[in-house]
């Protein structure tokens, strides 16, 4: 749904983007991290039409974004780091005039409206000025604007920055309802914990291009689509070759990485498969000492992508 | 109708700018008229025995003058504001990344601004009428200064919207229009009276 390739943009001689590359599938929840300059912002400025970029390419649903961004802006739904609203507006206006924007018909229109506002649940302050709302009512109108014309893209850039955690929750809870309704969602982020339990996949980005942790990959998988698979961290004394062996052997199981004393291993099935997964390892002679069906933290991966350069 | 404008003028008449220009500029426009009409009146002994139709072109040529002085100072006002304070308030990515064309935009914001300066134009003509009520200027006279100043006035507010399209803060389009502004009304003010017969 989404596709980047080598694409870059210059800023006064600085490198924003370096040939940086990306592929995000329909229907998946994608996060986007790195250091503060890594590019992040000036992606998502590309993806969403308001740069061009200098080279490269950048696709939404198979439009190009550069030669087709009206199309590409009805695919689309953006919210910037720091988005802004009309202060002077009632919450109904301000979803009003941009389902206008969107050139939304009139029955269209109303039904979009009332949606959104429940959407935000700010359905009760219809009439009520922007500015009385409080910072997170504000970013969850913003959400609700951006979702007036039925995106089947999300670009969110940064969308939690200075929410507190209940509106950290309900904004997780409304991009895992999103996900489920089918749209594509990519979201840049600084809350890792946030990421680790909403996305699918997380690309890392540094100084423009991909970036990759400490077991070279440059995109870690957190979760997969498909419903009834499971991915678990292994940890073992010694060599893990044997005990790559082992779930290359067993049906529905395969290895995503390994290294010293450590797998993760996706699991397709119902829990007997994880169970027999386990017995063959044990039988195995593999000394298990840690069988955990949760990945290896995104923190503790960010650090090690990144740490040693942000000290 | 275009939705920019819808907004814009919306916003617009709910600032307290939307009542308090039109009263001020309706005042001073009152204060130059009583002004001009007991100075084109009144000889040294306090007595008139000056012809109606003279009062009114006199009345006449003040208000359409006056007017336009203080029109060009507002245009700026509205216009170089217009796009900046989309910056300012991080607004303005939600509109490019609608389906609103940057044509749209431009112009709303274009019309609203010219809008707002010709409310307060309407508001003159009574004003204006008192001119008329003492002859020697005909409708035309009205028509051609009131087409006169709507030009002028649209070609402030474009210079406005293109400086509030190149800065990034209000405060810096402001000025750089007011200069301009200025600079364009000297100039064109020097080459009228050099150009006028003798």
């Amino acid at each position: 749904m989404i596709a980047v390739d080598e694409i870059r943009k210059h800023f006064d001689g600085t490198h924003a983007l370096a040939g940086f590359t990306l592929h995000v599938a329909a229907g998946e929840l994608f996060g986007l991290v790195g250091p503060n300059g890594a590019g992040k912002t000036t992606l998502m400025k590309i993806l969403c039409t308001l740069l061009p970029a200098d080279s490269g390419s950048a696709r939404i649903g198979g439009l190009d974004v550069k030669n087709e961004p009206r199309k590409v802006k009805r695919l689309i739904g953006y919210m910037p780091d720091q988005p802004g609203v009309y202060q002077d507006m009632s919450v109904g206006e301000f979803l009003e005039f941009f389902a206008d924007a969107f050139h939304l018909t009139s029955s269209r229109r109303h039904v979009a409206v009332d949606r959104a506002l429940e959407r935000s649940g700010l359905a009760d302050r219809n009439r009520d000025p922007v500015e009385q709302l409080s910072f997170g009512m504000k970013q969850r109108l913003v959400l609700a604007k951006t979702l007036l014309h039925d995106p089947r893209v999300l670009l969110l850039d940064e969308p939690a920055t200075g929410l507190d955690p209940i509106a950290r929750i309900e904004l997780r809870t409304q991009l895992k309802q999103l996900q489920a309704e089918g749209v594509t969602i990519l979201i840049s982020s600084h809350i890792l914990s946030d990421l680790e339990d909403i996305c699918t996949q997380i690309a890392l980005i540094d100084a423009g291009r991909n970036a990759s942790d400490a077991d070279g990959n440059s995109v870690i998988q957190l979760r997969t689509l498909e419903p009834h698979v499971r991915i678990y961290e292994i940890e073992l004394i010694g060599d893990s070759t044997p005990g790559i062996n082992i779930v290359s052997s067993q049906a529905g199981a395969r290895v995503l990485e390994s290294g010293v004393g450590r797998m993760i291993v996706e699991v397709k099935g119902a829990d007997e498969q994880v169970s027999s997964l386990l017995r063959a390892l044990v039988l195995g002679d593999v000394n298990v000492v840690r069988f955990d069906n949760r990945a290896p933290g995104l923190e503790e991966r960010y650090e090690r992508a990144f740490g040693k350069r942000q000290q | 109708m275009n939705p920019m404008i819808r907004k814009e003028l919306r916003q617009r008449m709910r600032e307290r700018r939307g009542w308090l220009l039109p009263s001020l500029y309706l005042l001073a426009l009152g204060a130059v008229v009583t002004f001009a009409y007991f100075v084109t009146t009144m000889d040294e002994n306090g007595r008139s025995n000056t012809q109606g139709a003279t009062v009114g072109v006199a009345l006449f040529l003040t208000l359409a003058y006056s007017q336009l002085a203080l029109l060009l100072l507002m245009a700026p006002i509205f216009s170089a504001g217009a796009i900046t304070i989309e910056k300012e308030q991080r607004t303005l990515a939600g509109l490019l990344t609608s389906l609103l064309t940057s044509g749209q935009i431009w112009w709303g914001k274009f019309v609203s601004s010219l809008l707002f300066v010709l409310l307060l134009l309407v508001t003159s003509l009574p004003v204006l009428s008192i001119a008329f009520a003492f002859g020697g200027i005909g409708p035309w006279e009205v028509f051609s200064a009131t087409l006169t100043t709507i030009i002028v006035l649209a070609s402030m507010s474009a210079i406005g919207l293109y400086c509030s399209s190149v800065f990034r803060r209000s405060i810096h389009a402001t000025a750089v229009s007011y200069a301009t502004v200025v600079a364009i009304s000297v100039v064109t003010a020097v080459i009228f009276f050099c150009s006028a017969p003798q």
